[in-house]
């Protein structure tokens, strides 16, 4: 067991240092979100007011967008320099590489996140302070539970075709629970009237959510990418 | 059945209050279409199953009498 | 191999006869006292949607042994599995809104019932786009989609459910009186009837398809 958290340490911290040395994805994926938050700002702001409640769906839609570049990027990476494939004739339990995989993500997405959130909280003049551990167990769960499908599916489809386009194309539909529970949760916190009791109703299903999916795409990977 | 039931009473045209309208809807069209759609998308996907189980056959007569006329 | 091919023939011989009497055993039953006539597309939008369940779960299931033992006939059913949720899905997405419109007077509203089984029709659509552009080796790939689509449905509806609901409780069909109880079934078993005989048919398809290419391969060499 430990040696499976060790090995998968060690692929997150790989890939972290690949990451650290061209800073190719962070700088593009934050610029991405910090477009993706403006253009829907434009989108939902009537007369130069933003819409009440629409920070929150911005919020999750930006997670989702640049979740998924990244995502493609990652394994795009991977593909380009057949690292995966070494990976997986590595003497390292396939759960590791997953585990690992996951866990460059989540950093690269976290890190994103605390750029974006106190961003969309001075545009949208959102209280991020009214409940900052909520609000932040939200984040962190809701995007371990997309982080964790959209690792195991973009693995999936490294040597597929058209895979650009299939990765949101599968994912989307499957992570729909987890950008309700999000999404839900955040604006409940946001709203004039703050419901926190429904904010953390909506958390539990969302840990829950991570749970089961967090095991299923354990489960799932081994048998998925053996050749 | 649902039917109309506001007549006009006098030369004028009254128009009808808009919630009233809604349940005025006649059911008809809607149950009719309903049950047409069932059946053409029934019909449609059955027939797609027919014609690509035909060209399946099809091409397997094909390669075999290819494999007839070549020796292995 | 021969026990299934007496049984479709039979099995959808048999849902056709009963597809054909359904107006008429529909027609026994009294109309529903609030929603009258637009309340008889239930008969047809019900068993749907038990057909979509069905065939999502069928997939689900085919998928999951598909991947512990990547049996081929797992596959193909698999792949007729989700074809079919697909294909009754756009009934029961078309029939309801119908109904809803006349009734409640909207065509869409995001309760749980019906959200999740868009959702769900997405799943199981994304599978098949998979299957069909993915190249080789989306067999896996698709085992897994439609693997993690069967274990999603409970959370779509639950977290839809706790979102927003308009739909009648799933409690009417155990409650429903008699007469209409008759056609209900009727219709369900003509529907399920037919799920299974185009399953097993579009599974043999699958069997077929796979087994040209691999006669065509060999072929070539």
């Amino acid at each position: 067991m430990t040696s499976v958290i060790a090995a998968a340490w060690q692929i997150a911290r790989k890939d972290l240092r690949v990451e650290a040395r061209s800073r190719e994805l962070i700088y593009t994926t934050i610029f991405f979100a910090f477009s993706c938050v403006l253009i829907f700002a434009f989108a939902f702001v009537r007369e130069g007011q933003p819409i009440p409640n629409a920070s929150a769906g911005i919020l999750w839609i930006t997670i989702a967008f640049s979740g998924t570049l990244a995502l493609g990027r990652t394994f795009e990476r991977e593909r380009q320099s057949e690292t995966l494939r070494a990976l997986l004739l590595a003497p390292v339990e396939r759960v590791a590489v997953y585990l690992g995989k996951l866990l460059a993500l989540l950093v690269l997405l976290f890190a994103v996140e605390a750029l974006i959130v106190p961003i969309i909280g001075l545009l949208f003049d959102a209280p991020l302070g009214r409940a900052p551990l909520l609000l932040l167990a939200l984040l962190v769960s809701g995007t371990i539970g997309f982080g964790s499908v959209g690792t195991l599916f973009a693995a999936m489809l490294v040597r597929a075709q058209s895979r650009d386009v299939l990765l949101p194309v599968i994912l989307y539909p499957i992570v729909v629970p987890v950008f309700i529970g999000g999404v839900q949760g955040t604006s409940a916190i946001f709203a004039d009237e703050p419901a926190l009791a429904m904010a953390q109703t909506w958390l539990a299903i969302l840990i829950f959510f991570d749970a089961v999916f967090v095991t299923l795409a354990l489960w799932t990977f081994g048998p998925v990418m053996t050749e | 059945m649902a039917t109309y039931t506001q007549q006009p009473q006098s030369g004028e045209f009254v128009p009808m209050p808009a919630d009233q309208g809604r349940e005025n809807l006649p059911a008809t069209p809607f149950v009719f279409t309903a049950y047409a759609l069932v059946w053409i998308i029934l019909v449609v996907y059955v027939l797609s199953l027919w014609r690509r189980m035909n060209r399946v056959e099809r091409e397997v007569a094909d390669l075999s009498a290819r494999a007839g006329g070549r020796t292995p | 191999m021969s026990s299934n091919s007496r049984f479709v023939p039979a099995a959808l011989g048999l849902a056709l006869v009963m597809f054909a009497a359904a107006p008429f055993v529909i027609n026994t039953a009294p109309y529903e006292s609030t929603m009258g006539l637009v309340q008889r597309i239930f008969y047809f939008h019900f068993p749907a949607a038990m057909s979509l369940f069905a065939a999502a779960f069928t997939c689900g299931i085919a998928s999951l042994i598909y991947l512990r033992t990547r049996s081929a006939r797992a596959d193909q059913i698999a792949v007729a599995g989700a074809e079919l949720a697909v294909v009754f899905g756009i009934i029961v997405l078309t029939t309801g809104p119908l109904w809803a419109r006349k009734t409640w007077g909207i065509w869409w509203d995001w309760d749980a019932k019906l959200t999740s089984t868009l959702v769900m029709w997405l799943i199981f659509s994304s599978y098949l786009l998979l299957r069909r552009f993915g190249g080789p080796g989306s067999e896996m790939l698709s085992a897994a989609v439609g693997f993690f689509g069967m274990m999603l449905v409970p959370f779509v509806y639950v977290s839809v459910n706790f979102w927003r609901t308009l739909h009648p409780k799933t409690s009417v069909v155990p409650n429903l009186p008699a007469p209409m109880l008759v056609p209900a079934l009727w219709c369900l078993t003509a529907f399920l009837l037919l799920f299974i005989s185009l399953l097993l048919l579009r599974a043999r398809l699958e069997a077929s398809r796979s087994d040209l290419d691999r006669v065509a391969l060999a072929l070539e060499d």
